[in-house]
């Protein structure tokens, strides 16, 4: 597979009251063409940020992006975009879909003139045929009477149906890549299914590439192709899903799973909860950052960053536990791998 | 919808009713004579209480107050004490002046306020947007009338470019003659009201650029034009709309000291020189009409707010069922 | 290599992050810190500073205010007259100390009643809410909805003119917006949890209102206070240019201006002067108004 998106050692800080902060640090993934890749990680991991700068979302006044950061879109780094070149980019070939439907919709523009609106950005249309189109992309989306719909305001829909205009709205103009930013969160159980079903069915039909960003490892299990574990603006783990979840290699990724409830098999299991809390933004870190909530911490652990290693094809984590000399008493996962070059 | 607003109208009513008994009360209690307009020196104590007779003045409050009242329910709102013609129909003869010179400067304050507003909202802390507060802080802290004045100075008296009274000049009647008299009170009347606006336009510019749909619109690929003038602008006008309403009565008295600096014929005038004479028929008059209009004023502003935010709109449709 | 085999011991870390320190700053050392990052702010700050101590030390000038001095009349500024003199050949900058005194002291005693009773009226009025409330916003919707400056003008014409009169007349209908913003916030305040707390604890309603209330809306009140002394010398000045303000000998910028208009063209500098006087003082009162907004809601 060809890829799509090539991000190397991406950093973002951010600017505040009481001085700089890095929400992400040194962050490299690619997300291949057609493929649904899943960012996991607790909140405030920096999983949003490295979604919001693929489209250049990072705000200006307090938000920068390292000048060796680089985000390479079908070979062209998007940082040095044009402003016009920007704006065939955002929409056309990358679109968005928020957490929070309703705050993410214009309160006061009807439904159907928000999605054509992205059309009519991109492509010389008439009004009418851009409305008919938005009507279109209603009803691949899944919305019954589009044509009254489109003509209804954000707050006359209902949860689910807002998170599909979104959808319809993302995809009207057909982008290679989708970003999908807690897409579920706001959501009903019932319709969180419904509507992964949908952004799974429209992937597969447009043969474009899925950006998941989750903290719910369950939501993301029957769509996402690969996974990247983010912790504390750091890619602690990435491989195909299947690896994550069977041969899961990162303590972190470990305890996320053990978080997360089962309906078949381990009855009686207790849900385990990861101790303590993430560290904030602006603590200044040394070492491994899940080091203070790691049960597995050793002295190496809060001196050193770990490094890299690799295991099955295309599987890697940061953890020192697969040094040969690690203490790997009573670890209940597989350790050992090999350890990458690092540059 | 229509519910609402005949609900609307009925709460005026009391207000009107009560607003007249203040504004009765205090003329009634104001100091002069409007009879002495007629005595004449020689006239003895007699002829005097004859005069005071016949204008109604030796009634008591209440008696005037209902007397008063009467009339006005029958559409009369009495004959002013001065030259004792009909007070409506100086007032309306006086009206239009005074309606087309609100109505430039309101149009004038919005169509400066809402670009100035935009642009300073969106360009945060920028020059640009430190020069247009500053404007604004001068423009609500300006005396208006001190403000006539050095227009008056620099405009008339030294580069003798604008008439600085009237509404036209006599024997004259082309288009550009009235723009030209209307140019400087229309300025000075509107500039308050430009500086409100753009304060509340850039406040809520820089709150709705927070807001997450912005980031959609961005990411949507709509540039800065788009997003201020399809998505922000829309958001930002809608409380603008109450703001107007409410500001009315800025215009209302700016009016009155703008037009008595300007010689522009309209009510303003016709109150100032009620209130010297002690014109007190007058005075009830022009007082019951600008309450009036205010009224009116928040009222439209009301029902347009709600016609135009899709929110409301259904809330008040729910509520009537 | 035993060292380094030594640093793959298991051990039980939990650290003490270091955590950039959030201090509670003072108000006044937030305060300062705004002021300090904006340049208008800066400059209005000094203004009224050197308006205040101006007016203060008003005496110290050589001149009485009210004495003429027909053969030195129209003088243009400098020659011993910083502005000039004015058509009595009075001196006309220390005719505008005095008259900024007049100013001031009205702008600064209307922001009081105003806020007094409007506090007090706002208060109470989302204190207590039901038909109480009801029947105490209608009186200000009514209040709002008088035309108030042409009965500020009749009043104004009945009581006898003086400072006390004017600062009471303005005030009058100037409390009503005060008291709008102050039931708000009371509504808003009245729900918290603490007020419901120390209502559970059976505090008294006076007690709640008095300690809990007025102490929460003090930043509301300041930034009104602020804009308040604004519009009421431009009010004061409006009514005192129509000549329905503080009568002669006294002198406030209005009246000043009012007797500018008749030199208007010969000695425009009559009539800049105290203009300039109204516009920076209440442009100041204005900025800084903001500022306090700022500071108080930065926190």
């Amino acid at each position: 597979m060809n890829k799509l998106v090539e991000i190397k050692n991406l950093e973002i800080s951010f600017q505040d009251f009481h001085g700089a902060f890095k929400a992400v640090r040194d962050v490299s993934f690619d997300i291949y063409e057609g493929e649904a890749l899943a960012l996991v990680g607790e909140s405030g991991c920096g999983k949003s940020v490295t979604a919001k700068s693929l489209l250049g979302l990072i705000p200006e006044k307090d938000g920068s992006i390292a000048e060796k950061s680089e985000i390479l879109y079908q070979g062209e780094n998007i940082l040095t975009y044009s402003k016009k070149r920007w704006k065939e980019y955002c929409g056309q070939e990358c679109g968005m879909i928020f957490q929070d439907a309703m705050a993410a919709l214009n309160p006061t523009v009807k439904i159907g003139d928000q999605i054509a609106e992205n059309l009519r950005v991109h492509q010389k249309i008439s009004r009418k045929a851009a409305k008919e189109q938005a009507i279109a992309a209603l009803r691949m989306a899944g919305i019954p009477q589009p044509e009254i719909r489109a003509e209804q305001y954000p707050h006359e829909f209902s949860g689910g149906m807002r998170q599909r205009s979104m959808i319809a709205m993302a995809m009207i103009c057909q982008p290679r890549l989708l970003i999908a930013d807690e897409p579920t969160t706001a959501l009903d159980v019932t319709i969180q299914a419904q509507i992964m079903e949908l952004m799974k069915s429209l992937k597969e039909k447009n043969r474009m590439s899925l950006l998941l960003i989750t903290h719910d490892l369950g939501v993301v299990a029957g769509i996402a192709d690969r996974m990247a574990v983010m912790y504390a603006g750091q890619i602690v783990e990435i491989g195909n899903s299947r690896d994550i979840y069977y041969r899961t290699r990162h303590p972190y990724t470990y305890s996320l799973l053990k978080a997360v409830p089962s309906l078949n098999g381990s009855h009686g299991r207790r849900l385990e909860a990861i101790d303590g809390m993430p560290p904030e933004a602006g603590d200044i870190l040394k070492g491994c950052p899940f080091a203070a909530r790691c049960r597995y911490c050793m002295q190496i652990c809060i001196e050193e960053c770990p490094p890299k290693y690799e295991f099955e094809d295309g599987h890697f984590a940061t953890c020192w536990l697969h040094d040969p000399d690690a203490d790997i008493s009573d670890c209940k996962f597989q350790t050992g791998g090999n350890l990458c070059n690092q540059e | 919808m229509f519910r609402m607003i005949g609900k609307r109208i009925l709460q005026m009513i009391p207000v009107l009713f009560i607003v007249s008994v203040i504004s009765f009360m205090i003329v009634y209690f104001a100091p002069g004579d409007p009879a002495n307009m007629y005595i004449k020196p020689e006239m003895n104590i007699q002829q005097i209480e004859e005069i005071r007779e016949s204008l109604g003045l030796n009634a008591s409050l209440g008696e005037q107050y209902l007397g008063w009242l009467k009339n006005v329910l029958h559409g009369n709102l009495g004959n002013s004490l001065v030259n004792h013609q009909s007070v409506a129909d100086q007032i309306m003869e006086k009206l239009p002046a005074t309606l087309k010179l609100m109505g430039v400067s309101f149009v004038l304050s919005l169509v400066c306020a809402v670009p100035l507003g935009l642009i300073s909202g969106y360009r945060q802390e920028s020059r640009v947007d430190k020069g247009i507060s500053l404007f604004s802080y001068i423009g609500i802290s300006i005396p208006s009338f001190w403000f006539a004045m050095m227009m008056i100075v620099i405009f008339t008296l030294k580069l003798k470019l604008l008439p600085n009274s009237g509404m036209r000049t006599v024997g004259v009647d082309s288009f550009w003659d009235q723009v030209c008299h209307m140019i400087m009170p229309a300025i000075v009347l509107s500039v308050y009201n430009t500086a409100v606006f753009t304060r509340y336009i850039r406040s809520n510019v820089v709150r709705e650029l927070k807001e997450e749909y912005v980031i959609t619109a961005k990411a949507k690929g709509v540039g800065t034009f788009g997003i201020l003038t399809k998505h922000i602008l829309k958001n930002c006008l809608l409380p603008v709309i109450t703001l107007a309403g409410m500001n009315l009565a800025n215009l209302v008295t700016g009016s009155i000291i703008i037009e008595s600096i300007f010689g522009w014929p309209g009510m303003g005038t016709l109150g100032m020189s009620a209130i010297t004479s002690r014109d007190y028929t007058m005075v009830m008059g022009v007082t019951m009409l600008t309450c009036l209009m205010l009224l009116i004023g928040n009222f439209i502003a009301d029902v347009l707010y709600s016609v135009v935010d899709p929110r409301i709109k259904r809330e008040v449709q729910k509520k009537n069922g | 290599m035993d060292s380094r085999k030594d640093k793959f011991v298991r051990i039980n870390y939990q650290p003490e992050l270091q955590r950039t320190e959030y201090q509670q700053k003072s108000f006044l050392h937030s305060f300062v810190l705004e002021i300090k990052a904006n340049k208008l702010a800066i400059a209005a700050v000094i203004f009224l500073m050197v308006i205040f101590v101006a007016v203060l030390l008003a005496p110290l000038s050589p001149y009485d205010p009210d004495k003429m001095d027909v053969v030195h009349k129209l003088q243009p500024p400098g020659n011993g007259h910083l502005f000039g003199t004015d058509n009595l050949g009075r001196d006309y900058f220390t005719r505008a100390l005095y008259g900024g005194r007049v100013s001031l002291q009205v702008g600064f005693f209307s922001m009081l009643v105003t806020i007094i009773f409007g506090t007090v009226w706002g208060t109470i009025s989302g204190f207590a809410g039901g038909i109480v409330d009801v029947i105490m916003m209608r009186i200000v919707d009514i209040m709002m909805s008088i035309p108030s400056f042409l009965l500020l003008i009749i009043l104004n014409a009945f009581i006898a003119p003086g400072l006390f009169t004017m600062v009471f007349i303005i005030s009058i209908f100037a409390w009503m917006g005060v008291a709008r913003i102050v039931r708000a916030e009371t509504m808003s305040l009245k729900e918290r949890d603490f007020i419901l707390a120390s209502r559970c604890l059976g505090e008294k309603k006076r007690n709640i209102i008095w300690f809990h209330i007025i102490p929460n809306m003090i930043p509301t009140v300041i930034v009104a206070a602020s804009i308040s002394i604004a519009n009421a010398i431009l009010t004061e000045s409006s009514l005192s240019f129509l000549g329905f303000g503080v009568q002669l000998p006294m002198s406030s910028w209005g009246n000043m201006l009012q007797g500018a208009q008749a030199h208007v063209l010969d000695r425009p500098y009559l009539a800049v002067f105290p203009g300039i006087f109204i516009l920076l003082t209440v442009l100041s009162f204005h900025v800084l108004g903001d500022v306090l907004r700022k500071t108080f809601e930065r926190g």
